[in-house]
């Protein structure tokens, strides 16, 4: 059993509703899926930063930091 | 101007002119498939022509084509559909269609001859569709002189390799293809639909030296892309355009790739190029304000806003377009600026568009598709503030009693994927009571949900 972080199930969510809103198949989403391969769209991605704002309260992209992000977990630890 | 350089013999046949990610295609190829078009559509010389314009070889074969016949251009979005691109025609008057067909390379266009056509200006124009802040397109008849104008011969780079990454029936696409074309080049046209990586591939791939592109493209890009492949491209330089330029992503691209040219540029469908900034720093120098600059280009501040005399500008709209207004004298072009120091800012638009990604949004547009839905009794629609695309829209939507309002929810998702283009799909969509105004009586558009 692998165990998932809160940050990680938020983004999971985050991510499925935006599937479900494009009326698209959710696909499989863990820790260690790669997101430039499960058909996010760059304005799917901005929609997911603005969705993990309201949950967490935090933009870790809007200080313009350096970062690389592959995996959904990278992501989720840009809000821990 | 594209026919000359096209229909030119000097330039080596072999080398490639147009490359996308299925098709490389040879200026001999391209050359001949222009006297194809030519042949066959000697019917529709001197008249008003729409030409469905995706970013392929068959598209600048076609434009330099029609430009050799004297035709009154008309570029279309490739993505219209036929149905779509028919109705535009009939309402600007047009006297033909032109839409390449899939893979048939024995008639490579197929031609739509309309009726009732509008007069041939006699000077072989060239119009640019914007959608307007009413919904209605407006249509920027250029010359190709007025075209052609900004373009820059290099000498000190021969045979330059461009990459293409704007909508190529739209004023900055055209320009990219005309430098890159008067300067002999190779034009890597990118698809909006590939991925950052693949993007990266085919720029590696297709050795890019000048990238033309939003600053949102390059914040995906090197978000995403593996950095290590960006930076063994041969990059000379970067033009960064349409949208406002912070100092955030110049530095990074500086940080990047320390020897590239790093350039901003400051243009409009309707002006065309006004002026452009290598120095590195956001916004540009007051200095710039009240004299001439390169190409005749004068600027200066009115109440905060920018006003700009260009002979670059388009000639006028054109006569059929609901929008008559004459390109004049001074033009206001809705850029709100701020002077700090020696330097002037971009710190917004007059209007209340909303710029998704560098694409133009109003909200009127998405609110008239919206209002449509039954069920619907009001509706508000504004932008969103995102760190990654500047903007995506949102909307509050004010339901008739007793409605349902999931399926009120899944309905106008649904409407909008039908209706809209992607970046103008509302993102976030909130049922609320009622709709705020602003004491003059018009809908608030700048507050967030």
């Amino acid at each position: 059993m692998i165990s998932i972080s809160e940050n990680q199930n938020r983004i999971i969510q985050v991510l499925s509703e935006i599937f479900n809103m494009k009326s698209l198949k959710v696909p499989t989403l863990g820790p260690e899926t790669v997101l430039d391969q499960i058909g996010l769209e760059s304005l799917d991605f901005a929609q997911a930063v603005i969705r993990m704002e309201e949950l967490t309260g935090k933009d870790p992209f809007a200080t313009e930091v350096e970062v690389q992000i592959r995996t959904l977990s990278d992501l989720a630890a840009m809000y821990d | 101007m594209l026919s000359q350089v096209l229909l030119e013999e000097t330039i080596p046949d072999h080398q490639q002119a147009v490359v996308t990610r299925d098709q490389s295609t040879t200026w001999a190829e391209l050359r001949e498939q222009a006297r194809a078009i030519v042949n066959k559509c000697g019917a529709i010389r001197q008249r008003r022509v729409a030409l469905s314009f995706p970013p392929t070889a068959k598209s600048y074969a076609a434009l330099a084509a029609l430009d050799s016949l004297a035709c009154d251009i008309f570029l279309f979005d490739g993505h219209l559909s036929s149905e779509d691109a028919v109705r535009l025609s009939r309402s600007f008057k047009l006297g033909a269609l032109l839409v390449a067909s899939a893979d048939d390379e024995s008639s490579i266009f197929e031609v739509h001859q309309l009726s009732d056509e509008g007069v041939w200006s006699g000077m072989r124009t060239v119009t640019i569709l914007t959608s307007g802040s009413t919904g209605e397109p407006k249509a920027a008849s250029h010359s190709w002189e007025s075209l052609s104008r900004p373009v820059r011969k290099d000498s000190r780079h021969l045979a330059p390799r461009w990459l293409l990454t704007y909508r190529a029936n739209l004023y900055a696409g055209l320009q990219v293809m005309l430098q890159c074309f008067a300067n002999r080049g190779t034009l890597a046209a990118a698809e909006s639909e590939m991925n950052p990586q693949t993007t990266a591939q085919f720029m590696y791939d297709t050795k890019v030296q000048f990238v033309s592109a939003t600053p949102s493209f390059w914040r995906r890009l090197l978000m995403f892309a593996d950095r290590d492949l960006l930076r063994q491209i041969p990059i000379i330089q970067i033009t960064l355009g349409g949208e406002v330029v912070d100092q955030p992503i110049l530095d990074k691209l500086r940080q990047h790739f320390p020897s590239v040219r790093l350039v901003h540029i400051y243009a409009t469908t309707e002006l065309g190029r006004c002026f452009s900034v290598s120095d590195g720093i956001a916004g540009f120098p007051s200095s710039f304000l009240n004299k001439e600059l390169s190409d005749q280009v004068e600027l200066k501040v009115q109440q905060g806003e920018l006003f700009v005399r260009s002979p670059n500008a388009m000639r006028m709209y054109d006569p059929y377009s609901s929008d008559r207004t004459g390109a004049g004298d001074w033009f206001a072009t809705g850029d709100l600026v701020e002077e700090k120091g020696d330097r002037l800012y971009f710190i917004g638009r007059k209007s209340d568009m909303i710029n998704v990604a560098g694409s133009k949004v109003y909200p009127v547009e998405v609110e008239r598709t919206i209002r449509t839905i039954p069920g619907v009794s009001d509706v508000r629609v504004f932008g969103k503030a995102s760190s990654i695309a500047g903007e995506l829209v949102a909307c509050e939507i004010v339901p008739d009693s007793g409605q349902n309002a999931e399926t009120l929810r899944e309905t106008v998702i649904r409407v909008c994927r039908s209706h809209l283009a992607t970046h103008q799909q509302p993102r976030f969509i909130k049922l609320v009571d009622q709709i705020d105004l602003s004491p003059a009586g018009k809908t608030l558009r700048t507050n967030t949900l």
